[in-house]
């Protein structure tokens, strides 16, 4: 994951000097590991408060959504998933992190 | 790994990437599982009969590495007669003694030679007399007595072998572990088809290995597997310890622990009256431990540098080991009011330690606690809001210890090394000074020391000099008057006679010429330079990296390298070179520092008489050990038996498969009403407790929470206790999904927030179904994010090799809803007991 400077439009002229380079999130899916470090971490920088959901039930996912306090989140996804011996384990699943964030 | 350490998983998944194949053996389906090649799930608490099926796969199949094998491990070496091995004796190895519930172990012994123990306590018997190692017999020619290198001698530890593990079969495993034959298979195949010249295979293991009773043993049976497939002393090999936290490896080489001193030197007893005693009990005539005489001695004079041959280098003045003073039997001491006062540092036992319960009790007898953290912990705090508040167990105002609360610095606000499970000293600068009265550890121990010596300087009390004649001036910086932990390292790495920092152990004397704080750290100071904190990128060195840190011992990145090379001294492929003989130049030479004597030939023989490492033959690559050899069968060293075998846990719903013996016979158990245990299986009241409960971590919290729980950014993304369980035992229970649980035990009950999850796979042993509850341990009552702690589940049984509790396998019940409030919790846990009898 890092930040890149992409060319984009500039910002609205509202917000003036203030105005930065738009940047966004690259996330190599394939090496994710859904830890979550990248939530935190986007909260850290941008001091976004926290917004605890309580415990939503939702696989290890209790941050729910994106939104005006959480401008990054890993879902968590549960599914079946034949694995290397389907006869071995045929219940099993597959836990996929889904990456969301808001380019900000 | 990805669950627990995700920084370091990175590298699996690079391995991942260039076409390792990743296997995930774990009760529970974690962020691992998700990426790995294939996850198999376990019985809690069954992982020797699962290893021990692999050892019988290779053995049956012959998918040994028969080269590596005959030379580089004992399997030809033969074994006394009276040996009698656990098949004979239905579950016990000869030796044991059922009244004290020990092993003497003389009938495990190498015919003609006693092999003493490369680590730890070289103790022959349970009588508490160590092994004289110069009594032990000795290697011929840098063999034993008597071998057999055809391997057909059926006393021989390559026949025994075979014989212990003949009914691990792929069906017993099934029934056993719950694993079914195909997952078992194309585990023990992929192990022995990435293994062999030209490919090696690696076991990473955490805390699910070690916390059981058998936890020595776990570890044992990966050696086995991983000396029969010649994947030890090789790049890509090896077992792979990953610690709870950071550093947890550097305080066992510098230890915490009671029974050893640094560099694993024992401790000594009160029979060794003179360092000449202790030295004599503590050196085996072969191998590097035959040093052992420079190791403690360039210890002595660290410590204490006014030692000189007259006044034995102070040895006098290390204390001696009396009994058994790990943590959990100081626990119980104090509980019974036999300890008053009691640090605690880095540490939260009212949350993290097994019975933690126990521990808050134990913890409100005391006369006077200090404790240093972040944040002020439960185990600072249990005065006023440990749950026994509440039941009524503890009152406030009669609680009579005095707590004492001190911040501590964090890492990041002081300097000092992590040692890895590598080996690997890494240097962390101080990057910004500790805020208002928050110290360093190091400052703590300094500054505390430094004040009780100049009390005690006034008393004059010969007994006294022990504190009074340490080498205590170490430089202070800033304005806290920090000591430098520079300098510390510096004392650890060590000096010769004119004061000039060794470039390695191999320089220590044992006349007091030389000192050294830690023998295996010896030369992480070399040239007077801290070497841990080099950090030369890696595109600017080898593949190996060298000077990225620096590895103990000598900066070996990989122990007992020499066996990356075959007998003769050439790599065993050209994929798998890493360390081997250069006959023109007459040195070992290769990527890394050669873990061998560097100018011994692979055709070296020990002439008669030769000693320490002269006394092994030149293709012996494992120097540590009396013979040279990794050790199949371990004649020495360990408490409960020379071979892994499975026994199940303590408390178990399962009944042993293979042998009337239930559980391991040498557990160290506490059999008190403060801590009952569970009938198990097959005994009367064992169904009241008819579930597996197993504990774990999370990736957003940090064990027993003070680090984490704290946070809000990782609170509010693991807000509250939870317990995972199957649908089936959801149904079964009438548990829902996001309501509450609660988990009993005869210990206490707790309650969980339910997850319901199909990642939690139910398992079909001996005819009937497992469930398994999962635990997270990290909560307690105070912080952002609060919660009932798991461990208060738990009992205290222990390994009896390194006293570890078992908290990864225990038996428990679940019924839905939230837990009784005050003493009517009480009355729930008494009605288990009456109905459990326990």
């Amino acid at each position: 994951m890092s930040a890149t400077v992409i060319a984009t439009p500039a910002w609205p002229s509202s917000y003036g000097e203030e105005a930065k380079p738009h940047v966004g999130f690259f996330t190599d899916t394939s090496i994710c590991i859904g830890c979550k470090a990248c939530e935190v971490a986007c909260k850290e920088w941008n001091h976004v408060p926290d917004d605890t959901q309580g415990f939503t039930g939702d696989s290890y996912d209790n941050s729910g959504a994106l939104g005006a306090n959480r401008w990054r989140h890993v879902a968590f996804i549960e599914q079946r998933k034949p694995l290397g011996v389907s006869e071995a384990a045929p219940d099993s699943l597959v836990q996929e992190a889904a990456l969301q964030s808001l380019v900000h | 790994m990805a669950e627990c350490h995700p920084v370091g998983f990175q590298w699996v998944m690079e391995a991942k990437q260039r076409g390792a194949k990743v296997i995930h053996v774990d009760p529970r389906f974690t962020r691992t599982s998700a990426v790995a090649d294939l996850h198999v799930p376990i019985r809690a608490g069954s992982d020797i009969a699962f290893l021990g099926g692999i050892v019988n796969y290779i053995l049956e199949n012959e998918r040994w590495f028969p080269e590596y094998v005959r030379t580089f491990t004992n399997a030809a070496t033969i074994i006394t007669e009276e040996f009698a091995d656990t098949e004979d004796l239905d579950g016990l190895f000869s030796g044991f003694d059922p009244e004290r519930g020990s092993y003497d172990n003389a009938s495990w012994q190498y015919e003609g030679m006693q092999a003493t123990a490369a680590g730890g306590e070289r103790r022959a018997s349970p009588t508490g007399e160590q092994a004289h190692g110069a009594h032990g017999g000795a290697l011929d020619g840098g063999d034993p007595p008597a071998t057999d290198p055809t391997l057909q001698h059926p006393r021989c530890v390559f026949q025994l072998l075979r014989k212990h593990y003949r009914r691990y079969t792929p069906a017993m495993v099934e029934e056993t572990c719950g694993i079914p034959r195909a997952a078992f298979l194309e585990v023990a195949e992929s192990l022995c088809e990435n293994s062999g010249r030209e490919r090696t295979s690696a076991f990473v293991y955490s805390v699910g290995w070690t916390q059981h009773t058998v936890g020595a043993q776990y570890i044992r049976t990966a050696a086995i597997i991983q000396l029969l497939l010649g994947n030890m002393g090789r790049p890509g090999g090896g077992i792979l310890a990953l610690r709870g936290h950071a550093s947890i490896q550097g305080s066992t080489d510098i230890p915490t622990l009671y029974n050893i001193l640094p560099g694993y030197l024992p401790m000594p007893r009160p029979a060794h009256t003179d360092r000449q005693t202790y030295i004599d009990h503590n050196t085996p005539p072969t191998g590097y431990w035959g040093h052992a005489d420079a190791y403690v001695t360039s210890l002595l004079k660290a410590w204490w540098p006014n030692g000189t041959e007259e006044n034995d280098f102070c040895f006098g003045h290390l204390p001696r080991i009396t009994g058994d003073h790990s943590i959990y039997p100081t626990i119980l001491d104090m509980r019974d009011g036999g300890v008053q006062g009691f640090f605690l540092l880095g540490e939260n036992p009212g949350v993290g330690s097994a019975h933690s319960k126990l521990h808050r009790l134990a913890m409100a007898n005391l006369d006077w606690l200090v404790v240093r953290d972040l944040q002020e912990i439960e185990s600072a705090s249990f005065w006023r809001d440990a749950p026994e508040i509440e039941t009524g167990e503890l009152v406030t105002e009669e609680i009579g210890t005095e707590v004492f609360f001190l911040p501590a610095a964090a890492h990041t606000e002081k300097a000092g090394t992590f040692t890895n499970t590598q080996r690997l000293l890494q240097w962390r600068h101080k990057a910004l000074e500790p805020k208002e009265d928050c110290r360093s550890d190091l400052w703590f121990m300094y500054h505390l020391g430094r004040r009780i010596r100049e009390k005690l300087a006034r008393r004059e009390d010969p007994k006294d000099a022990p504190v009074l004649d340490l080498a205590w001036d170490y430089p202070t910086e800033g304005k806290t008057l920090d000591p430098s932990a520079d300098a510390v390292l510096m004392e650890i790495s060590g000096r010769d006679a004119a004061g000039r920092q060794v470039s390695g152990y191999t320089e220590l004397k044992a006349d007091g010429s030389t000192t050294c704080g830690c023998w295996i750290y010896a030369g992480c100071y070399a040239d007077g330079v801290n070497q841990p904190a080099r950090r030369k990128p890696a595109t600017e060195q080898t593949w190996v990296a060298p000077e990225w840190g620096w590895a103990w011992p000598s900066n070996r990145r990989i122990l007992y390298n020499r066996a990356s090379a075959d007998p003769d001294g050439n790599p065993w492929s050209e994929r798998k070179r890493y360390v081997w003989w250069d006959a023109d130049q007459g040195r070992w030479t290769g990527y890394d520092v050669p873990d061998f004597k560097v100018d011994m030939a692979p055709d070296y023989r020990p002439p008669p008489g030769a000693r320490a490492e002269d006394a092994l033959r030149g293709d012996a690559p494992f120097i540590m050990q009396a013979d040279g050899r990794g050790w199949l069968f371990v004649p020495s060293g360990l408490t409960d038996g020379p071979f892994p075998t499975h026994y199940e846990p303590y408390e178990s719903p399962v009944a042993n498969p293979l042998y009337r013996q239930r559980a391991n016979p040498t557990v160290l158990h506490f059999d008190r009403p403060d801590n009952p245990y569970h009938p198990s299986a097959g005994d009367p009241g064992a169904e009241v407790f008819p579930y597996v409960m197993t504990t774990y971590r999370l990736t957003e919290h940090h064990t027993a929470g003070a680090m984490s729980r704290t946070l809000p950014y990782l609170s509010e993304l693991q807000p509250e206790m939870f317990c995972e369980v199957s649908p089936a035992l959801a149904r079964e229970r009438g548990l829902a999904h996001g309501d509450w649980a609660t988990i009993v035990s005869a210990r206490t009950a707790i309650e969980a927030r339910v997850l319901v999850t199909e990642r939690v796979v139910p398992l079909r042993v001996q005819g009937r179904v497992v469930h398994q509850v999962g635990l997270p341990y990290h909560w307690g009552p105070r912080g952002i994010s609060r919660g009932d702690s798991a461990n208060d589940l738990f009992p205290l049984a222990l390994d009896s090799n390194v006293h570890i509790q078992e908290v990864k396998a225990a038996t428990c019940d679940v019924r839905p809803g939230r837990r009784p409030r005050g003493p009517a919790l009480l009355e729930l846990i008494s009605d288990y007991r009456r109905r459990a009898g326990a």
